[in-house]
């Protein structure tokens, strides 16, 4: 409560919020109210200027692509590939990450350090070079990039939560816990937990930023989802060509991952400043 | 400082090791025959494809073949590629240095630019240049990379026609590539036109490492004004303001030295995020490097080249950061005892 209370004294992070609520918004109800499919074809009207240029037209508000989709549901309809996935590939990870993690910082002696070691190997090859590998083995297409970026994501979080359980075991208080006699299931989730919050919360809104970035490079680089599916970074790849004649093709697809990945960017960090504000105040 | 370089080489070493266990085993994982992944022999080739199974060791354990295929890694025999069926070793040298040229080049912008900038914004905590450059930074830190090249290509690429748009320098001026490093290759080349060979190769350069070097120069900007600020409440420093010492050489000689010790820890990681934007930007401006070969790899499944490019780059940022680790502890030995107190 506390913390909500400091983050909402902050401006930008409510804007954030409110930013990211809309696109959410946006993606659960694009099916409604995006004014055509995302991959209807209007062969009269192609490439199309959005509505607030001279030649655009009000009933295409962002205009249309090069096949004559209308751009303003594609992107609605895109959000589910470009938030919408990355939103359950990071609760996915979050959850069994979070699991070993804590498991493993609970453990001791050699078998933690050697998975310590382990661990750090895969962390320090980047996730989107760890993708691109899984890709490799199991080829292009929206199943794979979501086991891929969910395998990538595990370690991470496994990483994170180990670390910080790891410094809280040792501390007097859950000493004092463990002396009254409490089960290794209490200490972790009753004494431990809420103690590593903050850290769970950072590493989610990191994963999630992460996911959505890599998401977004494996399809502008036409190793992730496949077209027609409005995928953004699928698009932006798309627009590369066009980029001379219809330059909004390139700008409202990534205007619209920029928001996206701030918004949660902007999130991230006030939350984490507003909880380390209720630590220092408590 | 010996007990711990020989401690984190050791570590290096064993990572790397662990390494080499990951890529041997991406052949069996890959689809097809894990010789052919392997070596890049195919199996329409039967004569020198049996040979290559004894060779290999194919005919007996796995633990045979590994070792088999590690004394391969070590002696620089990567295979060939599936496509070219030129050897990925040799190949991979000149793509090394094209992509260690870029990279370089832009930890550097990043590294000038940046820790400037995050001083100016730690001196002005608070005031309007403060808030331009932090909000700056926080912005641009989330702008995917390969929409920012995009940007840039449309904005002086295309309309204002101030810097063409990809590869590294104009083939008109037929530079042989011996090294891998436009610049240097001009350097060493006999060609008349070295001057005007170079102003070309710059201008190639300018977009593809501004794209690279502002994601490290915004976390640089970041990690800095933190640090400085941390470091300008310490009391040495109000006790060298009571002394009178003016502010820029209380700045530039006492907080400045300390605060970049938090920095300097933070360029490896930098440098591992700068590689995978090494890879999108490559294949964005067509630069010949790694990055671009890789995904060229992954889309004509040109396993061997794929398992290469993974060694080299997984290889080189362990590489840094043991660098940056062991910089680190030696010159700020207070660091040291921490680590060895914790052990």
């Amino acid at each position: 409560m506390q913390v909500w209370i400091n983050f909402q004294s902050n401006p930008f992070a409510l804007s954030a919020l409110y930013c990211f609520g809309f696109i959410t918004l946006m993606m659960i109800l694009a099916p409604v109210l995006s004014p055509f499919d995302a991959n209807q074809q209007f062969s009269d009207i192609i490439s199309l200027p959005p509505s607030w240029d001279d030649d655009g037209k009000m009933r295409y508000f962002f205009g249309t692509d090069d096949l004559g989709r209308d751009m303003l549901s594609r992107i609605m309809h895109g959000a589910r590939y470009s938030l919408g996935y990355p939103i359950l590939i990071v609760l996915f990870a979050g959850i069994i990450g979070t699991a070993l993690g804590a498991g493993a910082g609970m453990t001791r002696g050699l078998k933690s350090s050697t998975l310590n070691h382990l661990l750090d190997v895969l962390l320090s090859i980047p996730s989107l070079l760890l993708a691109l590998i899984i890709i490799a083995i199991l080829g292009p297409s929206l199943e794979n990039v979501v086991i891929a970026l969910s395998l990538v994501l595990i370690p991470q979080f496994i990483h994170a939560v180990r670390n910080a359980v790891h410094d809280e075991i040792y501390k007097d208080y859950v000493v004092a816990a463990k002396l009254n006699g409490c089960s290794t299931w209490y200490i972790l989730t009753r004494v431990i937990l809420p103690n590593i919050t903050t850290v769970i919360v950072m590493q989610t809104t990191l994963a999630l930023s992460t996911a959505i970035l890599d998401i977004a490079a494996l399809g502008f680089l036409g190793l992730g989802v496949q077209p027609p599916a409005p995928e953004w970074g699928t698009m932006l790849a798309r627009s590369l060509d066009q980029v001379y004649l219809s330059p909004w093709l390139m700008i409202l697809p990534g205007l619209a991952l920029f928001l996206t990945v701030f918004s949660i960017n902007v999130i991230g960090d006030s939350l984490r400043a507003a909880i380390q504000e209720r630590i220092r105040n408590s | 400082m010996i007990r711990y370089t020989l401690r984190r080489l050791m570590l290096l070493i064993i990572t790397l090791w662990l390494l080499s266990i990951l890529a041997f085993s991406l052949n069996y994982l890959f689809p097809g025959d894990p010789l052919t992944n392997m070596t890049g022999v195919r199996t329409s080739d039967p004569l020198l494809y049996e040979q290559l199974q004894q060779a290999r060791g194919f005919d007996h354990s796995i633990v045979l073949q590994y070792t088999n295929y590690f004394s391969h890694i070590v002696s620089g025999d990567w295979g060939q590629s599936l496509v070219t069926q030129r050897p990925v070793f040799e190949d991979m040298q000149v793509f090394f240095v094209a992509t260690l040229e870029l990279s370089l080049l832009a930890m550097l912008v990043a590294f000038l630019a940046g820790v400037p900038l995050g001083v100016l914004a730690a001196v002005r905590q608070r005031k309007l240049s403060d808030r331009i450059i932090m909000g700056v930074s926080l912005s641009s830190y989330s702008i995917p990379v390969f929409w920012l090249a995009q940007l840039f290509i449309l904005l002086f690429a295309v309309k204002l026609n101030w810097l063409p748009i990809t590869g590294q320098i104009n083939p008109l001026y037929n530079i042989d590539n011996r090294t891998g490093s436009i610049l240097l290759d001009i350097w060493f080349s006999d060609t008349d036109y070295k001057l005007s060979a170079l102003r070309d190769a710059a201008q190639h350069l300018v977009l593809p490492v501004a794209v690279l070097a502002i994601m490290p120069l915004t976390m640089l900007v970041r990690i800095t004004r933190t640090a400085t600020l941390e470091v300008l409440q310490q009391n040495y420093i109000r006790a060298a303001r009571a002394r009178g010492l003016s502010e820029p050489h209380l700045l530039w000689k006492h907080a400045l030295p300390n605060a970049m010790q938090p920095v300097v820890l933070q360029l490896g990681l930098q440098f591992s995020i700068l590689i995978t934007n090494t890879i999108i930007t490559e294949a964005i401006f067509n630069w010949p490097g790694i990055g671009s070969w890789l995904i060229k790899g992954i889309y004509e499944r040109d396993y061997p080249v794929i398992q290469g490019t993974l060694l080299t780059l997984a290889g080189l940022i362990l590489l840094v950061n043991v660098l940056v680790e062991l910089y680190h502890a030696w010159r700020y030995p207070q660091v040291r005892k921490e680590l060895y107190a914790e052990h």
